[in-house]
């Protein structure tokens, strides 16, 4: 057995050795610890920002509230050109589309007709 | 909200993550997890008694931080007896050793609010402290004279037969002996790597140099070592017979 060997053994043993820590010196650690531990307590989750609602959604969606207004506002303003009808246009309408009045399409033609044919 | 970068990751134990300044289970443990979700304190009392032992320093520390009464006797529990350990055979004077474990853990209760979770381990971290708090004890003092059997860390005798205890103890102190001989640096080297366990890159970090300088260090802490016990090879019992009573 060599020199190096012997001391690997020292190592292996003094590796091993249990070091018995004194009451005092962990009495005084713990003393440490608890005066230099925060003092506030802060373990209490703290709540994070309440989760938007549906309309906060659709809001952000549509690019916040000036967009909502103002997709609003156009709604409103068709709805009201499309009941009430005001004169402008009216006029502008017949001036567009002309006097001529339909007063029935048949979009979706009978069968008869081919069924006839037949 | 949950901040991953926050998050306390040791996959091999629990695992915490910080919401806010509380923490949080990430995974498992639904109850705990459920209580903390509630606004109720995770302590560690609450924990299942079995897998307190697999909760890591770091986890620990910041429980400590959070107020936990029980984390800084846990961590006590674990690291003080390393560092008193390695304080003492760096020093070869007990009274002195116990001061600079108190102190090193001083340091640790202080700093672990602003603990950078996933940055460094907790031990090494440690080790770090009390090498430098000896290396500033050393340079304020003078040298002492070689330890004495008082002064050695107090051993477990395991069972062994007196013979066989009285030969360890001798070998134990020819080692302590022989190691305050040696220069400081090799002897920190030394020490962390072949007593305390650590690895070359954490002795490293301990020792604020390069992974090759460590190597240089112990390599040539190891030369000196066994140049000093080789003229006491029979005194110490590895000639004789006596080597295997046990």
């Amino acid at each position: 057995m060599d020199h190096e060997t012997d001391l690997y053994q020292m190592f292996a043993v003094a590796s091993h050795q249990r070091v018995d820590m004194p009451d005092g010196l962990t009495a005084r650690i713990l003393a440490d610890a608890a005066a230099l531990q925060p003092k506030v307590q802060l373990r209490v989750p703290v709540a994070g920002p309440p989760r938007p609602g549906w309309f906060a959604t659709l809001t952000d969606w549509l690019g916040g509230s000036g967009s909502l207004a103002g997709i609003s506002a156009a709604a409103l303003a068709g709805l009201y050109l499309g009941v009430v009808q005001p004169s402008p246009v009216q006029a502008l309408t017949a001036l567009v589309a002309g006097n001529t009045t339909i007063d029935s399409l048949d979009l979706l033609p009978s069968s008869d007709g081919l069924l006839a044919q037949e | 909200m949950i901040t991953m970068a926050t998050a306390v990751t040791d996959p091999a134990a629990l695992a915490f993550v910080r919401q806010g300044p509380a923490l949080i289970p990430a995974h498992g443990f639904p109850i705990l997890r459920a209580r903390a979700l509630a606004g109720k304190p995770v302590l560690m009392m609450d924990m299942p008694r079995d897998r307190l032992n697999t909760v890591s320093d770091e986890t620990l520390l910041v429980l400590y931080a959070n107020g936990d009464p029980d984390a800084a006797r846990l961590l006590t529990g674990r690291l003080a007896p390393r560092i008193l350990g390695y304080a003492t055979r760096l020093l070869s004077d007990r009274a002195e050793a116990e001061d600079i474990t108190q102190e090193a853990m001083v340091r640790l209760w202080r700093m672990a609010p602003d603990w950078r979770t996933g940055e460094a381990q907790v031990s090494t971290w440690l080790y770090r402290v009390a090498t430098n708090l000896v290396t500033d004890q050393r340079r304020a003092r003078a040298r002492r004279p070689a330890t004495t059997l008082e002064d050695a860390p107090e051993v477990a005798d395991g069972g062994k037969s007196a013979v066989a205890g009285l030969i360890e103890a001798d070998r134990m102190m020819a080692l302590e002996t022989a190691l305050a001989e040696l220069p400081d640096r090799q002897r920190q080297a030394v020490v962390l790597r072949h007593i305390e366990g650590l690895t070359n890159p954490e002795i490293a970090v301990v020792m604020e140099i390069g992974v090759e300088a460590v190597e240089s260090l112990t390599a040539r802490g190891k030369r000196a070592l066994t140049g000093i016990l080789a003229g006491r090879r029979q005194e110490l019992g590895y000639d004789g017979d006596v080597e295997g009573e046990a």
